[in-house]
């Protein structure tokens, strides 16, 4: 699937929900930080990876079926990025981003006069849309002598995108849980704070190889929002 | 929920080591990461007040059902310790697919390699007969592989020693092939009364570096050396015979009113060495710095995980003027440094003349820091294979195929045998050539 089919799904998902808007349904923007985990053991043991940042930015749309439930679709963009190191701290920041599409149920519940709790638990559609990879990189024909009359190997500083290949698995599916407060500023409009989880159930790459370990991304997710009611 | 929830919060109070204490060196440079998994999921739910409401309740039932039932990750757990067939195999297969770099250009299908093998290996006992016929396994299944610099050396009894070398046996094999040839007794009459030649203290595989420097008609500078260890041999204390040797071709190249009108830089039966020579001794040949192909590693999270390619340039030695043509001779054996040395050095006036080079283009080099490269299996056997593949400036290919020469002198030993070196002489005539 390219980049404008889906974007096209996802703009003609945000578009339905706008027209129906009927009874309550809430229409806002979140915007954040991620914090991403690659689930992968490599063969190679010293090699170590770690989670990194990213930003999330996406449409909220929920539709109030009830006073406590809701359906919500939260469309946008995020980043699932992670570090790669090895035990020469030669190191590499990879930064995927995506489209993304969760679609939860979502129940809320009032704490206080203008302050609600939410949760919500669904599942998501992701598009992988772009991959850079950042860091050094040694250059075997570079060297220099060290003190001690050693060779030392010099390290380079790269910055590049990555091109994507038939191994690559660019659509990934999996589940999302939210939880929120919700701050009424007025009668029709609030702002809220989330945090979100977000777990793939399918690999970064295909099952081409035998022995093929598979990538998984785990991202976490802070958020702040506006939203306005329609009633 | 409530714990990734924390986690999140914990993890964004951390913040990242800066990046600018990296140092430039790949042995010096360090860098902190932070930790996805520091605080245990288990233990901080315990911690939490439970609140005591229905929704709540079934929130968190359903969530931690589902946590409950992730997916486990499909790793390749392969113990680094084990010594059986079947495991030797697959930490083989495994190593490989991982730490090879050629995959992007091999026509082994090494998946099939798996299919095909695994069966085999699964039948093998410990005993001498099957470590025998896991010796001609190995052999099978590297038997197409590119890489010439690949090879594998056996540990255990009854095979300790017993080397497995794919591009070798293949060029056996094929038409036209010559064994190894020592030209140094060949050369050493075409030399003007004065050379210089000899041994130095260090060894490769056994055999000691040795060099030799001279004039041909007192205006052609000619050097050869066996293998290249020639900055490490220079540096090094003690009697230092290859330092009187460099010194004398150093100190023609850099004669006033030089009398020299061209260098023959013999590369016939050199199978390369230290990389730092490339600057050390070709960095005095040529006026400027100049970038002659590309070299890359690999991430080290899989087979086609590449890291970009890198410009590998050589440095020109400002204490020389480098404008002098130079022939480079080479043969089928010459490989490795001596193959990245005549292509750093060829131009339109610097022509290699000779036979097709080896066609191992590919530093070796530490796969720790390339995340690609040698590795051991056990006890059982060590793989030697490049850490970082290369291609030409016009992104060439040499692995496995060597260097076109621009003029083609063909080994001949009928000529050899009758005193006359026809690669030297072409060389020289070309020199004379380009003269007139």
């Amino acid at each position: 699937m390219n980049i404008k089919k889906s974007l096209s799904i996802i703009a003609s998902i945000c578009l339905t929900c706008i027209l129906n808007v009927k009874a309550q349904t809430n229409i806002g923007l979140d915007a954040g930080i991620t914090y991403n985990k690659l689930r992968f053991k490599p063969v190679n043991s010293n090699l170590t990876l770690s989670s990194k940042q990213g930003y999330i930015i996406n449409l909220n749309i929920d539709h109030q079926l009830n006073k406590w439930i809701a359906v919500e679709a939260s469309p946008g963009m995020l980043q699932k990025n992670y570090s790669l190191k090895n035990t020469n701290n030669i190191y590499q920041d990879i930064n995927n981003t995506y489209l993304q599409l969760p679609i939860s149920i979502k129940f809320e519940r009032k704490l206080i006069s203008r302050l609600n709790l939410s949760a919500a638990l669904g599942g998501y559609y992701a598009y992988w849309i772009k991959s850079t990879i950042n860091g050094i990189a040694p250059n075997v024909f570079e060297l220099s002598s060290g003190s001690e009359g050693d060779e030392l190997i010099k390290v380079e500083g790269i910055k590049s995108q990555y091109p994507f290949s038939q191994r690559d698995n660019r659509s990934e599916f999996g589940w999302t849980a939210k939880i929120g407060l919700n701050y009424r500023i007025l009668n029709d409009l609030s702002c809220s704070i989330k945090g979100h989880y977000y777990r793939s159930l399918t690999g970064q790459q295909k099952q081409i190889d035998e022995l093929q370990a598979s990538r998984y991304n785990e991202t976490l997710a802070a958020t702040i929002g506006i939203a306005y009611s329609f009633k | 929920m409530l714990a990734t929830f924390i986690t999140l919060f914990y993890s964004l109070l951390q913040t990242r080591i800066n990046k600018d204490l990296i140092s430039n060196f790949a042995t010096k440079s360090h860098i902190n990461k932070l930790d996805f998994e520091t605080i245990p999921m288990n233990k901080k739910l315990r911690n939490l007040n439970p609140v005591p409401t229905l929704f709540y309740s079934i929130f968190i039932f359903l969530l931690t059902t589902i946590l409950g039932s992730c997916k486990k990750d499909t790793t390749s757990d392969i113990n680094e310790t084990r010594d059986t067939f079947p495991k030797i195999f697959a930490q083989f297969w495994d190593k490989m697919n991982s730490k090879y770099v050629y995959w992007d250009r091999e026509t082994t299908d090494w998946n099939s390699v798996y299919k095909q093998y695994k069966p085999l290996f699964d039948q093998l006992s410990n005993s001498d007969e099957d470590k025998r016929k896991a010796m001609s396994y190995f052999t099978q299944m590297t038997s197409n592989l590119i890489d010439h610099h690949l090879s594998i050396t056996f540990l255990e009894q009854p095979l300790n020693g017993s080397v497995i070398n794919p591009s070798l046996a293949r060029k056996v094999k094929a038409q036209g092939y010559h064994g190894r040839y020592n030209y140094d007794y060949m050369v050493k009459p075409y030399l003007d009364n004065g050379f210089v030649s000899g041994r130095g203290n260090i060894s490769n595989n056994g055999e000691l570096i040795s060099a030799t420097s001279g004039t041909i008609n007192n205006n052609i500078l000619y050097f050869h050396c066996n293998f290249f260890a020639l900055k490490q041999s220079y540096n090094s204390t003690g009697d230092n015979t290859i330092k009187q040797i460099l010194n004398y071709f150093f100190s023609n190249l850099k004669k006033t009113g030089n009398p020299i009108k061209g260098i023959i830089l013999d590369l016939r039966n050199n199978n390369g060495g230290n990389i730092e020579d490339l600057n050390f001794l070709a960095g005095k040949l040529v006026p400027q710095d100049h970038i002659f192909g590309y070299s890359r590693s690999k991430t080290g999270m899989g087979k086609l995980d590449y890291l970009p390619w890198l410009e590998s340039s050589l440095k020109h030695d400002p204490d020389y003027s480098g404008t002098v043509p130079i022939m480079l001779l080479g043969d089928n054996f010459s490989a490795s440094l001596s193959e990245i040395m005549i292509i750093a050095l060829k131009s339109k006036a610097n022509l290699f003349i000779g036979e097709q080079t080896y066609g191992a283009t590919g530093p070796l080099s530490d796969p720790d820091i390339f995340n690609a490269g040698s590795f051991n299996i056990g006890t059982f056997l060590s793989v030697k294979t490049s850490s970082v593949e290369f291609k030409g400036i016009d992104g060439t290919f040499y692995e496995g195929i060597g260097i076109t020469p621009d003029i083609s002198s063909p080994f001949n030993l009928q000529a050899l045998s009758a005193g006359k070196d026809l690669q030297l002489e072409t060389a020289i005539n070309q020199i004379n050539k380009n003269e007139h």
